[in-house]
């Protein structure tokens, strides 16, 4: 498949890449239909996350369909539409029972440098593009995230009765071949840029 | 997503093993003194879990846990505030390890740290998150990457105590 990829500090690339496959039990494959651009793109793009590799898959706020589910997925069938939370959370630990879905402590996979900084292995994020499971590689901060899969129902609900309007967000849709182009944009603030939204499908 | 970069950084830059031994000292005095006088046991490793203590039975440990036989001691109580149940775990006769060794997952408990953290899982989730494999494209190495790369090979056993 395709997807946009970081070559280096400042540079994006789009690249072929091998299609992700099921990994887990509860994975599923979504086949992207959307993809958004957001501000920690930016420190990734910058440099500032020193973990970063060439080829590492950008995108990490992204919608689309189910193209595959795991043998323990009861939730989702192929076809779903869905909306993605980057943050990886089992759904059984104390904190995703409470809805602290970016607690989660079974999401991480590289526990020890966080427990050693924070105390405890912090929750991981799907850091790449499309829903593989791969992650941030634990690099993203406990407590100063969002528990963003709270409130997407109540989003979701409200959009569909027009109380909220997200239109305006997506200032620049494009192909995802314009994906340099669309970050560079993004970044620069350029021509009112608000959030580059990419359309993988053309 | 959305990270404080700087405080990343700056938790980064401070993240020297004094604050996290100062920190650890007051929580737990008695981690210095493991107990046993000539060889001493490892200190406890806990996790905590969903759940009553009652549903952990001790002898039939998930097998990550199981393989370490007779060498293992296992302990499970209630956790503070109705938070669940602490699972801790120690090794007989086997040292701590410094805190150098323990952060980088070669002091004598990396096996068993990795393998509570794993159990852990098989408990509440009932599989071990795979990460790797991933799709990405094509590889250009970078310092920052070959670090990552090296960590990840010695995360799963890592950690301060
Ligand atoms: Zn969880
Ligand atoms: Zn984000």
């Amino acid at each position: 498949m395709k997807a946009v990829t970081w070559r280096g500090v400042n540079e994006i690339g789009v690249e072929d890449v091998p299609e992700p496959t099921i990994l887990n039990d509860h994975d599923v494959i979504v086949e992207v239909g959307l993809s958004a651009t957001c501000g920690s793109d930016l420190h990734l793009m910058g440099g500032y996350i020193p973990a970063m590799r060439g080829g590492d898959v950008l995108g990490h706020e992204f919608m689309g369909r189910v193209g595959e589910v795991g043998p323990g997925v009861t939730k989702h069938q192929v076809g779903d539409r869905v909306v993605v939370v980057s943050f990886v959370g089992c759904g059984k630990c104390w904190y995703c029972r409470e809805g602290l879905w970016s607690l989660c402590d079974n999401g991480n996979p590289n526990p020890g440098l966080t427990d050693a900084l924070w105390g405890q292995g912090i929750g991981g994020c799907y850091g790449k593009f499309p829903l593989g499971a791969v992650m941030n590689k634990a690099l993203t901060l406990r407590g100063a995230q969002q528990h963003g899969h709270r409130y997407i129902p109540e989003i979701l609900d409200r959009m569909s009765r027009d109380e909220v309007k997200t239109e305006h967000l997506a200032t620049h849709v494009m192909a995802l071949d314009d994906g340099p182009e669309g970050y560079r944009m993004f970044k620069e603030k350029e021509d009112g840029c608000v959030r580059a939204v990419f359309r993988p499908g053309g | 997503m959305t990270t404080s970069l700087g405080s990343v950084v700056s938790l980064a830059a401070r993240a020297g093993s004094s604050v996290v031994r100062q920190v650890r000292s007051v929580v737990d005095p008695s981690h210095a003194r493991p107990a046993g006088a000539e060889r001493p046991a490892s200190g406890w490793l806990v996790v905590t879990l969903v759940g009553e203590p009652s549903e952990i039975d001790t002898d039939r440990l998930h097998a990550p846990l199981a393989e370490f036989g007779d060498q293992l001691e296992v302990r499970v109580r209630a956790a503070p505030g109705g938070k669940g149940t602490e699972l801790g775990a120690r090794l007989r006769d086997r040292p701590s390890g410094s805190t150098l060794t323990r952060l980088s997952g070669s002091d004598p408990r990396a096996d068993l740290r990795s393998a509570l953290r794993r159990a852990k899982q098989l408990i509440e989730v009932g599989e071990v998150l795979v990460v790797d494999p991933g799709p990405h494209g094509e590889r250009a190495p970078t310092p920052g990457g070959t670090l990552l790369e090296m960590w990840t090979r010695v995360a799963p056993q890592a950690g301060v105590r």
